[in-house]
Parts: structure tokens; sequence; C-alpha cells
């Protein structure tokens, strides 16, 4: 997983450090000498305690900074505007192009040779109780890490991940309050690249003359939205994919039933005062939501998840991936709407890179003053290498950053709108946005008003705008039903919705506190009792998905376990269910066996030479065993204190067996998985004898014989064989009990000698 | 762990699907239900059931449909 700028603030340390353990001992030390400017050489242990201490220190990341060249000082700038700090190197070096520059990889490798960027590596997994103690059942190896000697080396092998670089966070700060290099195109809609401006020092660009109005600061009045737009709408899209996650096809594609739910006409419904039609909106959203973590990627499926962190934090987090989830939406753009990525083709999207550079000029014009997004479009068309040049597809010259900053920045209430005397839209940085970009908390990180809820005894909620923040908005999704939202929304108290929230680990208590605190009223009693009713019905059903369980030879070694402080749930005198594998001591515990559910079963019964004995190793066997032998077998010997390890087939536990359904392939699957070796003939007799034709015993006269020749021909010659009724043997034929005198004289008149007959009671 | 103590024996049996409930019937009604034959081994003590691995959902969505609202307990990440 890619981390997000809000897991970049939170463990940049431990990222550096796996980023560090990554690099060879000679690009160590030519990062640490960049860097930290040692005397001598420094011992790894010391770089890396040396770089963490270095980014404390405002003063040395200034000089750093300063000593870098122009184009990544520019990406830093860039970076620092739109506050992300998680960045595809391929955007990266897009921008570094775009603003006119000739070797983005050359300032890219430039930042990461000066240490103040590093590659996006996985974090080593943390130790725990648990992880310790598979490790010592399964004995697997860790795999270390390969190490690289320079960057263009990293560059040339993507991971799995691809190449993702990111900025310390502390350096970032610092470039708030130095002189932009970014041009202030409300000045100068001309203004050159910065790159192509120092290579050949002019200050504007006369090749494509551009006609447009340059706006000082006039006094127009400007709109600013709540901002609540998206993380309703957001979590409107989590609420209907909580039971129906969105599917995906290999191509990419959604399902053709999943496309008509992003079509709903009320998550695509007109944004009041944008006037802006946003294409593919339902899939933007899908896309955001992805990006900021709401829904998760399972394979073909898009599932909703838990609310993000951020959006708990208050406004700055959250607004801030919202932003980032729409520079880079991989499968949509604001030119062409959805437009999925195919798996496996070459990836060419330059909006991410356009749109970042895009917000960063968009921070970079005079404060007060108003800017036409066509003036920014114009510049970055003139610019960026995806639209430079003269054989561009007037397809990809479509109009496109009016729709992004109307239809998608301007709801998250970063900007201020406002239409010139012509009607045509002009935008600048909010209060909201200016704050964002400077990387400080945005004011009033929850919202003023705490009392915004009108709860109706019909189990209706009015939620009025203005107290709604993304905290409020992802609590409410949690236990109510979003049916409307416009200046208040509404929203609907269900079973299944307050069971949903109690699931997400909401409680009665908390989701009463929350409706206690936020509303404009009491809280009817009855809406209170409803709730109380729907939750307390669910703790009576408790199901463990994937428990740790521990089976004790008896009740007094459970008992002792607990006496030691066992955090565990009694299931029975010798079982105790955990939880929570980390909470546990195994040093306590000398372990008999260990079993893993998700693996297959190994055999654990030997059976015996008649099929029937059956003995279970205990060392081997597991609980799903324990709930099958009382089907199939009976205890024969009963362990002192302990459960059986002996039992034996017979016929009434094969009628059990029959009488739950189990047909042959069944048992026979049962016996392999269990014993190893298909069920032994008398198994199967008793398992299917009731099945099979019935069984007669009934005297027969048989002639017997003592030659088979001579039996033989008997049987052919048909005369004798109308008096027979069927041949028993190879010596032996059975003879009509009416026919026997007729039998006599047929033989008598062959020449055979007649032997007598021998009745049953003749020994 | 006191070094005088001995360490007990135990069988550790991991990732295990149980249902839990103190109510008999629920569990009677959830072990005679014929739907649920082939998800559910069956009953491990008086007051929980051991299901087959991976066949917690059906089991989730009977136990909705038959009115209840199961508790779901999931294996906390490390």
């Amino acid at each position: 997983m890619i981390p997000n700028s809000q897991e970049i603030a939170a463990d940049w340390s431990l990222r550096v450090e796996a980023a560090l353990g990554r690099y060879d001992g000679e690009l160590l030390d030519g990062v640490a000498t960049r860097l930290l400017k040692p005397r001598g050489t420094l011992p790894r242990e010391e770089v890396l305690d040396r770089t963490i201490e270095f980014f404390s220190n405002p003063v040395q990341v200034d000089r750093r900074i300063s000593a870098l060249d122009p184009a990544a000082q520019i990406l830093l700038e860039v970076a620092a505007k739109s506050q992300k700090t998680v960045w595809f190197v391929g955007n990266l070096v897009e921008i570094v192009l775009g603003l006119g520059w000739k070797d983005g990889i050359g300032a890219v490798v430039g930042l990461l040779e000066s240490g103040l960027a590093y590659p996006v590596f996985q974090l080593p997994t943390t130790p725990s109780p648990a992880n310790e103690f598979q490790e010592m059942t399964t004995a697997a190896p860790l795999s270390q890490p390969v190490q690289f000697g320079n960057f263009l080396h990293w560059l040339s092998s993507p991971g799995p991940m691809g190449h993702n670089l990111f900025f310390v966070p502390g350096v970032l700060e610092r470039m708030e309050g130095k002189p932009p290099l970014l041009p202030d195109l409300s000045k100068n809609p001309h203004a050159r690249a910065p790159g192509r401006d120092e290579e050949d020092g002019q200050q504007a660009d006369e090749s494509e003359p551009f006609e447009e109005v340059i706006y000082g600061a006039p006094p127009f009045p400007g709109v600013e939205a709540d901002g609540c737009e998206w993380f309703i709408r957001i979590s409107l899209l989590w609420q209907k994919t909580q039971k129906n996650p969105l599917k995906m096809t290999q191509a990419g594609e959604f399902f053709k039933k999943d496309q008509e739910r992003l079509e709903d006409s009320q998550l695509v419904a007109p944004i009041p005062e944008s006037n802006v039609v946003v294409p593919d909106l339902g899939y933007w959203l899908a896309e955001s939501a992805r990006a900021t973590g709401v829904l998760q990627a399972v394979d073909i499926e898009l599932q909703a998840t838990d609310f993000p962190v951020s959006w708990g934090k208050g406004w700055t987090g959250a607004l801030r991936e919202l932003l980032h989830g729409s520079f880079g939406a991989s499968g949509w753009n604001p030119q062409d709407g959805w437009k999925p990525q195919v798996p496996g083709e070459p990836v060419s999207n330059p909006f991410p890179s356009a749109l970042a550079i895009a917000f960063s000029l968009l921070g970079s014009i005079e404060s007060g003053s108003w800017i036409s997004p066509r003036v920014i479009e114009a510049w970055i068309l003139r610019n960026h290498p995806w639209w430079a040049g003269q054989g561009v597809r007037p397809s990809r010259r479509k109009p496109f950053l009016e729709t992004w900053l109307a239809g998608i920045v301007w709801p998250m209430g970063l900007v201020e709108m406002a239409k010139d005397p012509d009607g045509k839209l002009l935008f600048r940085l909010s209060a909201s946005g200016k704050m964002l970009m400077s990387g400080a908390s945005l004011s009033g990180e929850t919202r003023a008003i705490p009392k915004m809820l009108l709860i109706q005894p019909n189990l209706e909620i009015m939620a009025f705008r203005q107290g709604l923040d993304p905290a409020r908005i992802a609590k409410l999704s949690m236990f109510a039903v979003w049916k409307a939202f416009g200046p208040a929304c509404m929203l609907q108290l269900t079973p299944d919705s307050v069971y949903r929230a109690l699931e997400l680990g909401e409680s009665f208590e908390s989701v009463r506190a929350f409706l206690d605190g936020h509303s404009t009223r009491p809280v009817p009693q009855a809406i209170i009792d409803q709730i109380g009713s729907w939750a307390s019905k669910r703790e009576r059903v408790v199901i463990h998905t994937s428990a740790m369980v521990l089976e004790f030879s008896s009740a007094t070694d459970l008992e002792a376990a607990l006496g030691r402080g066992l955090m565990a749930v009694r299931l029975g005198d010798r079982h105790a269910l955990v939880d929570n594998e980390d909470a546990v001591d195994f040093r306590m515990f000398r372990l008999s066996g260990s079993r893993d559910y998700r693996v297959s079963p190994e055999p654990c019964i030997r059976q015996g030479p008649d099929g029937l004995d059956l003995t279970v190793d205990e060392t081997k066997s597991d609980l799903l065993l324990e709930t099958e032998l009382p089907l199939l077998a009976d205890p024969v010997l009963q362990k002192i204190g302990g459960a059986a390890n002996r039992h034996r087939i017979t016929p009434a536990s094969m009628a059990r067996v029959r009488e739950r359904g189990w047909n042959l392939e069944m048992l026979e699957q049962w016996f392999r998985t269990r014993t190893g070796e298909s069920p032994k003939s008398s198994v199967k007799l008793f398992f299917l004898a009731k099945a099979r034709k019935s069984l007669v015993i009934e005297p027969r006269i048989i002639l017997q014989s003592d030659e088979e020749e001579t039996t033989e021909g008997l049987w052919q010659w048909q005369e004798f064989k109308a008096v027979t009724l069927e041949r028993v043997g190879p010596c032996a034929i059975s003879i009509h009990p009416e026919k026997v005198e007729q039998a006599k004289s047929m033989l008598e008149s062959v020449g055979l000698k007649w032997g007598g007959m021998i009745s049953q009671k003749d020994p | 762990m006191d070094p005088g103590q001995s360490r007990i024996p135990v069988k550790v049996h991991r990732r295990v699907c149980i249902l839990r409930s103190d109510d008999p019937i629920i569990i009677e009604e959830v072990l005679s239900r014929k739907k649920l034959q082939n998800d559910i081994a069956g009953r491990l003590t008086p007051s929980s059931v051991l299901i087959r691995p991976g066949r917690t959902e059906p089991i989730i969505a009977e136990l909705l449909k038959l009115g209840h609202t199961p508790k779901i307990v999931q294996r906390p990440q490390s």
C-alpha cells in the first residue's frame, strides 16, 4: 500500500530509516555527505540517527534547500503548495518538464541524493508476541531486502508499488514564506515557464498571444461552499456499498449493474450553485473514495471499509486527502470523465501533474485577485509535455480546468468562485484553501455549531449543514441512512443502520451520546428505547471470525491459566477463547499441539485392521474433529479427565451419518482427509447396507460334484439345465426342489453315480 | 511468569470461527437449520458452535434472516 500524506506525517522517521536501510554503503555515504556534511565517514547507525535529528533543525534544512537546483526547488514548492508529501515519480518528472526544464529525472534524482526526499518502501512488520509465536511455530524465514547503489538503479527496477517518493514533512514546512518560483498569472498571463525563463532570460511567452482580461482585485462577490458536499456523497456511496461492493472487470471497467449504481440520481445530483456538469461524477466519487481509503480494492471488488482516521480529526487532513485524490484519480479525469486504465497497459495520465501545477499556480496569484481558469489552462497547455506541440489531437485540448475547479474543488470549500460581467467563472483561493496551502490547520477543525440535529419521532433525523464536518458526517453515516441532502439533510434510523454502527465499533451509549450532544431538542424517549432495543438484541449472538481457542487437558489447567491472568472467554470446561492473540503471554504454556484452521487439516486418525476402529492422534487433531467424530463413531476408551482417543464405527453410528444427509462421496472425502486413505469395505458395508437389496437366507438343494469339469458339462446340457435353479459354485449347482427325481434319472441316464441326499440335520 | 510455576500444557487452535450464545434456544435453532448444515461443523460446548473455516458469511446472512443481529468479532490487527 502506498501511504498517503497523513500517514507519512505520522511515521516519516520510520520510513526514512526503511529507505536508508536499502541504500548500500557507498550511496549512504554520498547522501550523508550532502545532507549531514560530516567530517569523516559515519557508521550506518549514526547516519540513521543523525538524519532523523537533522530535520528538527530548520536553519540546516533551509541551507540544504537553497543549495538545490531551481528545478528541484520548484518541485518542493509545488509539493508544499499542494500539501502533498507522497508522489509518483513520473508525475514529478512531468511537473519539472511542464515548468520548462528539460531534465525531469535529474531534478528528482537530485532531490533523492540531497536526502530531502526518499523512496517509499514497505515498513518492516512490528514484532509482537503473536508474530514471535507464529515464527516459532512456522519457522518462516524473513527475507532480507535488496540494497541498491544509486537512484537510477532504483528507478530501473520498480517494485510492486511502482516508483513513489516522499518528502520529509519538515522540508515542505520550510517552503512556506519563501519567494515563489512559480509565476503570478493574474499579473502576467503570458509569463514564461520558470525553466524556460532560466534558460533564455525572457520574461514572457509571445509565441501564442492569449487574449484574456486580467483581474486585479475587482469587488466581485465570491461564493464559497461549506465543504461538506463530497463527504456526504462519499458517505452515501459507502452506505450503498456496505452490503454489495462495487465490482470491476479484468479490463478495469465496472460491471453493468454497478455502473447503474454509480449513475444513481441521488449520487450524481447537480451541485447547487456550481453550474458545471462534472462528467461521470459517480465514478469520480468511487475513485475518490478509493483514494481516500473509504473504499478498499480487494481483488476485483471495491469494498466499504472504516472511515479514514483523518475524517475524525477535522477538516485539514480530510480535505487534503480529498484534494490529493482529485489530482490523481486513476480512472477519471475532468476532460474525459471515466476512462479506466486497462491493467497491464502503459499508464499515461497527465492530469495528476497538470492539476498539481494548476492548484499551485492558483496559490501563486496575488492575495485578493481573481483569475480565470482559462488563463491557467492555456499556460499549462503551452508548457506541459502532454499538450505541448502542434500534433496534439483537438479532443485532448478540450477545456478541463474550469470543470475541475468549479465542479470538484469548489464544493470542497478550498476556492471561492465569482462571475465576471460576461458571466465567465473566476476563482481564487478561499481562506480555507490558503490555510491548507500554508500547511496550517484550518481554523474551526470542528463546526462551531454543536446543536445541528432535529430528531423526529418517526426516526427521521434532520441535519443542518452549518453544523456538519467530516467527523460528524462519518458518525451519522454509520447509524443512519442518508435520504436527502440540501441545505438541511435528511437521514433515517433503521434497525440495519444501527446494527451497522454497532458492527463498526459503536455502542448504544456512543450513539445516544452523539444524538444527545448534537440535538437541538431533547431526543424523544421512544427513539432512545428503540435504538436500545436494537442494540441489546445484538449481544445475544456473537460470531468470532478468526479467534484463537486454547484447549486444555483438564478443567484444572484452564482454571490455573485464568488464575495466572489469561484474558479469555471460557467456552466450556476445557476450552477458552481469545480474540487478541497479542494479549496472551505464551510463556505460561507448554505447547502440546498447534493447528491453523485456514490451512487444510492433516491426517490425524489411524484406522484399525478391520477399518472400524479409529485411533486419534491428539497432537494433530482439531476442534472440527471433536464435533465430527461423535457423529461417525462411538467412543471406546475414555481417558481419565480427557477426551476419548479411540472410537469404533458401528451400524448405529453409520445410520446417524446417513440421517445427517451424508452420501458415500462425503464419507470417502472425510476418511481421505482425516485418515489419509479410503474407508475400508466394512465401513462402506455399514453405511450402504440399508440402501442395498435385502439379503435372503433360504434352504437349497445343491448338487455337489468332485470335479469342476463334470459340473461344467451338466451346466452346458440344456435339458439338465431345465431342472436347475442356478450354478452356485465351480462344482455346485442348485437343483429345483420339485425336480429332484427328474434330475436323478437324468444323471443316471449318462452313467453318473448318484451319491444320495444329505439332510440338513446330517453333519 | 513466576519461574517457580510449571508451564500449563495447551493445544492452540488458531483462526477458528465460532458462534457463541448464552441462550441455548439460539444454539439449537442454528444447529437445526438444514440450510446451515454444510457451514456448521457441530456443537463444541453447550454455548458454542464451531463454524467451518470461511463459512461465516452464509451463517450471518441466515441469522439476519431469522431476525438476529449477531455481533461480529474480527481478528484485531496486530
